[in-house]
């Protein structure tokens, strides 16, 4: 039996024959690696390869081929570093909080949050070392390190959450694994190797439930204060500073709070995409979508507010050696960034989000006026009028400016009216809204980093120091180096998916029976059953 | 590879002339000879203009006759945007003239191969405010040792006919070894005319403190220096937790109950999954 499912798959048929339709499903990926699996490694990879030429390049040359000089000694690494820190939290978060409060609906998504988690602190934790410029000099502070400091704190607390994360990943996988071992028994030999060793001998017997539930609930527990304390110690190397804009005592809760906004951000891209890629659409459904949405809006809104409560008490007492950060950030040349992660990254989102859970708007439909596309051209003719008159005037020296004025509020309520009658458009694909407010909380992600780490440094203490040598430019070498850590970050991802199945097959393998005979969205799969695991 | 980067070549400051002060717009001549000896060779200095007056600092190649290091000089400085200054064996001597409009330092700098690093050492030029023309004012100094080993600077302003001036800011300044001159703050004058600063121990080290008054109200512009040794003697430094040289048994105690722990819960999960192969 294993041996024609074997030989099939290698053949890259759909023969999996021997598996009954809920392991076939979750396995297929596994099975069947497809011309799109490899081209999707290959044009990772590629530009891996073209992140590990730049750092070729930067350890040949050092540090210089960067844009980061004596005084902005921090820059894209240091932003992957705290980002990919972030969206780590996220298997903590999902899995933990979630396992502990006995959330059924979690089995879909689970495994998906905490392979998030490993590949994310892989790429973090490379970031560092590369920013060194001599990665021999990471010794150093495993040779020489003080206690006192808090990058010492880091190095230890990164360390600890990768190989709990890693345990926390492996644990789950187990009865997976002997599944694999069990039935795909014509794989290559690494892969045959991989399943052996990570089933741990597994048979499914009483004894062996009780011991793996046993491993995870402890890990589960665990591993919440460990993803906090990792988040807390980072904050902790930007706010034990005395510098301006670093020196806050709500830096832990409020990296926390945003690592935890934007990890829950990339579950929510990483559901959509593994539906759809994967045919997994009797797994994670809308009712999925819509709790994670209920999650990320929460985690949206809790970051937004350390925000507001972080730059409001600032900017209130605007003093002296904050002020020339705070107009930099409100008004000068970080300002279109820094706008753009409030505005576009945090409240739109939530706006989104909220809208998504709202009772359909049906009554703006029966609204002839609301049609988006009519509202969208007459704003941007409006607009366009509006420069235009600007341009008449300054050519022939007509007072057009009471014109212009009128146009660009017509704009603006034209713009408005074209934002609400978009929302019966959105309420109607939900999952469209989730795709759109997690990426651009993501996307914020970075960016809010970027903003974080930078004009901190760009407004040195040094007295006296002009501006020109202090801005910071991020070189190609940085960009490839950032863009090959982020396809390294979505390598491992995809790999794993391929090694393993992304959805349990035995934590889900109960839900999905009780939910077998409905097809699509249906109500049975609102409420997964609560009964105990089965066994493999 | 740090070695290699270092630049060979780099500025050796020589002022040479200043033209004499005066009420109206005069323009400074400044003279720098450019060789690879480095900044070391002229130490540090500080040469104060006034913005919205004209400088012209001249270049001078000053290497060896065998020698053919072209220099390829930047002035930097707030709201100056300057081309770059080429001098070499061949063309010794290069000259450009601008006018400073905001204050600040101005850095000089070799772009080759220099790349920006060495602005912070050697001397700089420092822009500052044109001074005001007004009634005499009188400008004195005293710094007073502490017992912990910082000392306290007092300016008192006072009219031509001695009396004190108040309610007005003094500008205080250290001139350090690196990084040109501190600000140290600008306390406001009281009813008898003095403003008082804190200056942090500098144990064996010689402080040279000035006081300016910026004038307005009537009033022209004063300024005053002063120097005092620090005490021999080092300031004992009382160490806090985090910046002692040794960790604190606490901190050492709190990490390796935590980390500990947490690492013998890993080790007891591992035993659990090394279980699940034996059962």
């Amino acid at each position: 039996m294993t041996t024609t499912i074997a030989s099939s798959a290698q053949k890259g048929s759909a023969g999996l024959e021997s598996l009954d339709p809920h392991e076939r499903l979750l396995l297929a990926p596994v099975i069947k690696w497809g011309r799109g699996t490899y081209l999707t490694i290959g044009a990772l990879g590629a530009i891996v390869l073209v992140g590990i030429y730049a750092y070729i390049v930067q350890l040949q040359n050092g540090l210089t081929v960067t844009g980061m000089r004596d005084t902005v000694s921090w820059g894209l690494y240091i932003t992957n570093f705290v980002f990919f820190i972030g969206i780590s939290h996220v298997g903590a978060l999902l899995s933990s909080i979630l396992r502990l409060t006995g959330a059924q609906w979690r089995h879909p998504i689970t495994r998906m949050a905490e392979a998030i988690t490993f590949a994310a602190l892989l790429m973090g934790a490379l970031m560092p070392i590369i920013d060194l410029g001599r990665p021999e000099r990471v010794l150093n502070l495993i040779l020489h390190g003080r206690l006192q400091s808090p990058i010492l704190w880091d190095i230890l607390s990164i360390t600890t959450y990768l190989v709990g994360s890693t345990i926390f990943l492996i644990l789950p996988l187990i009865p997976d694994m002997a599944l694999l071992r069990d039935k795909f028994t014509n794989a290559p030999f690494w892969r045959r190797w991989i399943y052996k060793v990570l089933s741990f001998g597994w048979r499914g017997t009483p004894e062996q439930h009780v011991r793996l539930e046993r491993a995870m609930n402890t890990m589960a527990i665990l591993i919440l204060p460990v993803a906090i304390m990792v988040h807390t110690v980072v904050s902790w190397i930007f706010a034990m500073t005395l510098r301006p804009g670093w020196n806050s005592t709500i830096f832990g809760p409020y990296f926390v709070a945003g690592a935890l906004a934007s990890g829950a951000a990339s579950v929510v891209l990483a559901m959509v995409v593994f539906r759809k890629m994967y045919h997994l659409e009797d797994f994670i459904t809308v009712s999925h979508f819509r709790k994670m949405a209920t999650l990320v809006l929460t985690l949206d809104l809790t970051y937004l507010y350390f925000n507001i409560s972080e730059y409001v008490t600032l900017a209130y007492k605007m003093e002296s050696s904050d002020k020339a950060l705070l107009t930099d950030l409100f008004r000068g040349s970080f300002a279109g960034l820094f706008w753009l992660t409030q505005i576009l990254g945090l409240l739109v989102p939530a706006f989104l989000l909220a809208f998504s859970m709202m009772r359909p708007i049906d009554w703006l439909k029966r609204i002839r006026l609301l049609r988006p596309l009519p509202l969208a051209a007459a704003a941007v003719v409006f607009l366009a009028a509006s420069f235009a008159s600007a341009f008449f005037q300054s050519m022939f020296g007509l007072d057009l400016a009471p014109l212009a004025l009128v146009l660009r509020i017509g704009a603006l309520i034209l713009a408005g009216l074209f934002a609400v009658s978009l929302i019966p458009v959105l309420q109607s694909r939900p999952i469209a809204i989730f795709v759109i407010a997690s990426s651009l909380i993501v996307i914020q992600a970075w960016v809010k980093r970027f903003i974080i780490v930078v004009p901190v440094l760009e407004h040195p203490f040094l007295p006296n120091t002009p501006l020109t040598e202090v801005l910071y430019r991020p070189t190609w070498v940085e960009w490839a180096i950032t863009a090959g850590s982020m396809a390294g970050f979505l390598l491992i991802y995809f790999f794993i998916s391929r090694i393993v199945p992304i959805v349990s097959v035995w934590e889900t393998k109960h839900d999905h029976k009780v939910e077998e005979p409905v097809r699509g969205f249906g109500p049975a799969l609102k409420q997964p059953a609560t009964t105990s695991s089965p066994e493999v | 590879m740090l070695q290699k980067l270092t630049p060979a070549l780099i500025l050796a400051f020589l002022v040479a002339t200043i033209s004499p002060h005066s009420v109206n717009a005069y323009s400074h001549t400044i003279t720098i000879s450019v060789s690879e000896e480095g900044f070391n060779q002229s130490g540090n200095y500080m040469v104060e203009v006034e913005a919205g007056h004209q400088i012209t600092i001249t270049f001078h190649y000053d290497e060896h006759p065998d020698q053919d290091n072209p220099h390829e000089i930047r002035i930097l400085g707030r709201g100056l945007d300057l081309p770059t200054v080429t001098i070499s064996r061949e063309h010794p001597t290069a000259s450009i003239t601008f006018t400073p409009t905001e204050t600040g330092i101005l850095r000089i700098l070799c772009i080759i191969p220099c790349i920006g690093m060495d602005q912070l050492l050697g001397g700089a030029i420092k822009v500052v405010k044109p001074h005001t023309s007004g009634a005499q004012t009188f400008l004195s100094i005293e710094l007073e040792p502490r017992d912990d080993g910082s000392n306290l600077a007092r300016a008192v302003l006072q009219n031509a006919r001695g009396k004190p001036i108040g309610d007005v800011p003094i500008h205080f300044t250290l001139t350090t070894a690196v990084g040109g001159e501190l600000e140290l703050g600008a306390p406001i004058t009281i009813d008898n005319g003095s403003a008082v600063i804190a200056i942090p121990a500098a144990p064996g080290k010689v402080l040279k403190v000035s006081a300016q008054f910026e004038g307005g109200g009537g009033f022209g512009f004063a300024e005053t220096s002063a120097e005092i040794s620090g005490s021999e003697e080092s300031v004992k430094y009382v160490p806090s937790a985090l910046s002692s040289p040794t960790p604190p048994l606490s901190l050492a105690l709190i990490l390796l109950v935590v980390l500990g722990g947490v690492w013998a819960i890993f080790g007891s999960v591992l035993y659990q999954v090394f279980q699940i192969k034996r059962s």
